[in-house]
């Protein structure tokens, strides 16, 4: 019951980007143009670039330190794709599970309504005290914030499939496999590639989150820095790096569902 | 016979149920009764995993201490979420009105999708300091966008005999607005808030493990850092209850308000 509203929560907000894919927006990239004109000019206007640095500063900042944010962006980018497969994974064999039974689907759904409704991320700071700063920290993170988009959109396409190929199935004696191969692969996976838009952003925001917790390395340690020594240029210039990076996995995302869904054309 | 029938029923129907409630939460009790006793069979000090019993007492014998740190976060949280929320709906209601500002500013806030909110806490703590201003001011900026495109969405994808049905009364746009057009985005605005809310939290919670000396994400980090387990696990504890409770609320006033409205007619 809770659970089916969250696929509607969260399937608002890549509808946000899909809104603007339809066509060009002209408009809005203009309207863009002229924040990032009036933020240029404001700015030195107010004398205030200290404290907000100007776009034409930060994007010189970048430039400058390319070894640095590449370095850090790369870390951030491994641990996102990291989290994202093994997230996945573990949502889909989630899915299975409770879509082949009821019982299990009554037992797991208070976890499952428990990871959603709670900030998951609340925990890193614990799982640093016991495993500490390592790789194995991040992965553990991103499995947690990535897999539930996975799981609920996956859960979804199962219980999509027409009882007409389900029964046919039946009848046939098609063996697991197969079954799982031709009838609910291809139900699923519409699903899957809609929970893997949510899961990209999600992924991404937990890196960088776990980055704040243990700042180690990545795209959070140096906004961590950036915020210690009162460098607003690093700051800016990572989130820049950020929204780049999930820019480019949401493009990504979005041009592999458009090669892997042919039969729905659209 | 009738009456034994349905007393038959009834009683199926309340088996069934406890059954149900049974299958719903033996796994979450089978999981906190193996992590009490398991610890306490293995004798695991509790600095290093406290049972569910330690961080109960742990709670309760230093309450006012998680009380003050507790409202400290419950007041980012509802602060934010209502000047946040109450933001994006009137923005919302705006943008729907001024052509010119559908074309140009709504696209552009909607390319702001993929700058995730929570990496600006250090920047906000830079320019706000690390007090509670900075998060709720982060809570209302991640709060602003469920909110902003929901209201939108319901604002322009409502059924359009609703609008004709006014317009032959000679309704005015502003009674329009209140009677008509937001009431039926009221579901769409009520799926935003449910999502705000969770997100209201871990906005605020994460700004407060950024820089802060006080809240709950300030009580995890730094008990974490002094290795005080016991102190951890219950900040933890209670964020979860607290956003819990968050959207429990939401979720509440969601049946209370629409009452009326059936998904089912109306896809």
């Amino acid at each position: 019951m809770a659970q089916e509203t969250s696929v509607e929560l969260e399937g608002h907000l890549p509808g946000m980007l899909d809104w603007w894919r339809r066509r060009i927006p002209v408009e809005a990239i203009l309207f863009g143009v002229v924040v990032l004109i009036l933020w240029e000019v404001g700015v030195d206007a107010l004398g205030i670039t200290l404290f907000l640095p100007k776009p034409s500063n930060i994007l010189q900042f970048v430039f400058e330190n390319n070894g640095l944010f590449a370095k850090h962006g790369f870390l951030t980018l491994k641990f996102t794709i990291y989290g994202l497969v093994i997230g996945a994974t573990v949502g889909m064999v989630l899915a299975l599970l409770t879509a082949a039974s009821a019982v299990i689907d009554r037992m797991m759904s208070p976890l499952v309504l428990l990871t959603f409704t709670t900030p998951k991320i609340v925990i890193a700071p614990i799982i640093v005290l016991y495993i500490g700063t390592t790789d194995t920290y991040f992965t553990l993170i991103l499995i947690l914030v990535a897999f539930f988009a996975i799981y609920e959109n996956a859960k979804k396409g199962l219980e999509g499939v027409s009882r007409e190929f389900r029964e046919l199935s039946t009848l046939y004696h098609a063996s697991y496999w197969f079954n799982f191969r031709k009838v609910q692969m291809p139900s699923i996976l519409p699903h899957l590639m809609a929970g893997l838009k949510v899961s990209v952003m999600q992924a991404l925001i937990g890196v960088i989150v776990a980055e704040f917790v243990a700042p180690r390395q990545g795209l959070g340690y140096l906004l961590m820095i950036g915020q210690n020594q009162q460098q607003p240029r690093m700051m800016f210039g990572s989130v820049a790096v950020i929204a780049a990076i999930g820019l480019t996995l949401y493009v990504i995302v979005d041009i592999i569902e458009g090669q892997v869904i042919f039969w729905r054309a659209t | 016979m009738a009456t034994n029938r349905v007393k038959a029923f009834r009683t199926n129907r309340f088996v069934r149920t406890l059954n149900h409630t049974v299958q719903y939460s033996s796994l979450l009790i089978l999981a906190v009764l193996t992590w009490e006793f398991g610890v306490a069979y293995a004798e695991i000090p509790a600095f290093i995993l406290p049972r569910p019993t330690i961080i109960v007492d742990e709670i309760v014998s230093n309450q006012a201490f998680y009380v003050e740190n507790t409202l400290i976060t419950v007041k980012e949280v509802i602060l934010g979420l209502l000047v946040g929320g109450a933001f994006g709906v009137f923005s919302a209601i705006i943008i729907f009105y001024v052509d010119i500002l559908r074309r140009t500013l709504y696209p552009f806030l909607a390319m702001n999708y993929v700058v995730p909110k929570i990496a600006l806490a250090p920047l906000f703590v830079f320019w706000f300091g690390d007090g509670t201003m900075s998060k709720v001011l982060l809570v209302m900026l991640i709060v602003f966008f469920p909110l902003l495109v929901n209201t939108f969405t319901g604002l322009v994808e409502i059924d359009e005999a609703l609008i004709e049905l006014g317009r032959s009364f000679g309704l005015p746009e502003a009674i329009m607005l209140g009677k008509i057009r937001l009431p039926a985005a009221l579901p769409y605005i009520s799926t935003g808030f449910k999502l705000a809310t969770v997100l209201a939290v871990i906005g605020a919670v994460v700004a407060e493990f950024v820089a802060s000396s006080e809240g709950l994400g300030a009580v995890v980090v730094t008990a974490t850092a002094m290795a005080q387990t016991t102190r951890a696990f219950s900040a933890v504890v209670i964020t979860l209850i607290v956003s819990l409770v968050f959207y429990g609320v939401a979720v509440f006033l969601d049946k209370r308000l629409l009452f009326w409205y059936d998904e089912s007619d109306s896809g």
